[in-house]
């Protein structure tokens, strides 16, 4: 056996999950870039990275929901992600919904083809939510979600598009019907 | 027993609508084939339904519209808030609350719609290789009437 053959099987053994190979190595590769790279930058950006790194895998459901925040999402769009998640949980709906990565934000923006991570899913639905209004007292407001858009993959052209002007400013309860009227069960959308 | 009743049925009445609330005016230009009738048909039932708030449709055909706009055959998702002005805006009458321009093709699993709400932003959206059965047009009248109320005053 080579040197670097007893190298990976020793890292392998001190992962603490038995886990495939590949995420494995994804895991491990983390902490090692952490430890080696100078702090320069504020903690929570480095972790931040390091868990997209670590956690977004090729999707195993039908249906992923992608949120897409300017530049990152605020606690209430938040809480709508998580309000729609549940909802579709509640409703049986083979769904994931977590934050686009970098490469899905990309081809959102009609940049490269699609990612792996989009995985097995049939459809991707991207939420927008644009830079959020700064009140007079310095507080962020979020303006809503201003750009809705279904792919029925492989088609790498959108199958349904939503683009307001204004922003939208829904109650959580409104978006998720409307969203539920958008991803009917059983029609191709 | 029953007078108490009475004044709490008037009590709901009430709380759901004032006696100065006017209905939303509302401007629906049509320009879907003359052969594909079955979306608007049902988008514009939905519009009627007794679950929403009242609105009053002012409808108009495909070259009425694009008479207005200035625009003979150029795409109706390119229209802007300035394109509108002349349908918003009309002669001796108070302007429309919402603007709503519908191209919808059931046969063709596409759509088309445009609406201008009463603070003039607009809100487009396309469908393309989705069927568009009733459950859907009704759908997307209520997604026209999501932007079309956004401002609106009563």
């Amino acid at each position: 056996m080579r040197p670097w053959s007893c190298l990976v099987l020793v890292l392998a053994a001190c992962g603490e999950a038995a886990a495939p190979a590949e995420p494995v190595s994804v895991a491990e590769a983390a902490p090692e870039v952490e430890e080696e790279a100078p702090i320069e930058e504020p903690e929570g950006a480095v972790a931040d990275e390091a868990d997209e790194v670590a956690e977004v895998l090729p999707s195993a459901h039908e249906l992923l929901v992608l949120t897409v925040g300017e530049p990152v999402l605020l606690p209430s769009e938040t809480r709508l992600a998580e309000f729609l998640e549940a909802r579709m949980r509640r409703n049986r709906r083979d769904a994931e919904l977590r934050p686009a990565t970098a490469e899905e934000a990309a081809f959102f923006a009609g940049e490269g083809g699609p990612p792996a991570t989009f995985g097995e899913a049939r459809r991707v639905l991207f939420l927008h939510f644009p830079a959020p209004r700064t009140l007079p007292n310095g507080d962020l407001r979020s303006r809503g979600i201003d750009r809705v858009v279904l792919y029925q993959l492989p088609a790498t052209e959108p199958a349904f598009v939503a683009g307001m002007d204004e922003a939208w400013r829904l109650e959580d309860e409104q978006w998720a019907t409307w969203i539920a009227g958008l991803l009917r069960e059983g029609d191709g959308a | 027993m029953r007078r108490t009743a009475i004044v709490l049925a008037l009590l709901g009445l009430t709380s759901t609508a004032s006696a100065g609330d006017r209905a939303l005016e509302l401007f629906l230009g049509d320009l879907s084939p003359s052969s594909e009738r079955a979306c608007m048909r049902d988008l514009g039932r939905e519009l009627r339904s007794r679950d929403h708030e009242p609105v009053n449709v002012t409808r108009m055909g495909e070259a009425s519209v694009r008479r207005m706009v200035g625009d003979e055959d150029g795409d109706l998702l390119a229209w802007t808030e300035d394109d509108l002005r002349p349908i918003v805006e009309r002669r001796r009458r108070p302007p429309y609350d919402a603007v709503a321009i519908v191209d919808c093709r059931e046969s063709e699993g596409a759509a088309n719609l445009l609406v201008r709400g009463p603070s003039g932003g607009i809100t487009r959206v396309s469908l393309r290789g989705i069927s568009i059965d009733e459950e859907r047009a009704r759908w997307l009248a209520r997604t026209l009437l999501t932007q079309a109320r956004i401002g609106f005053e009563p």
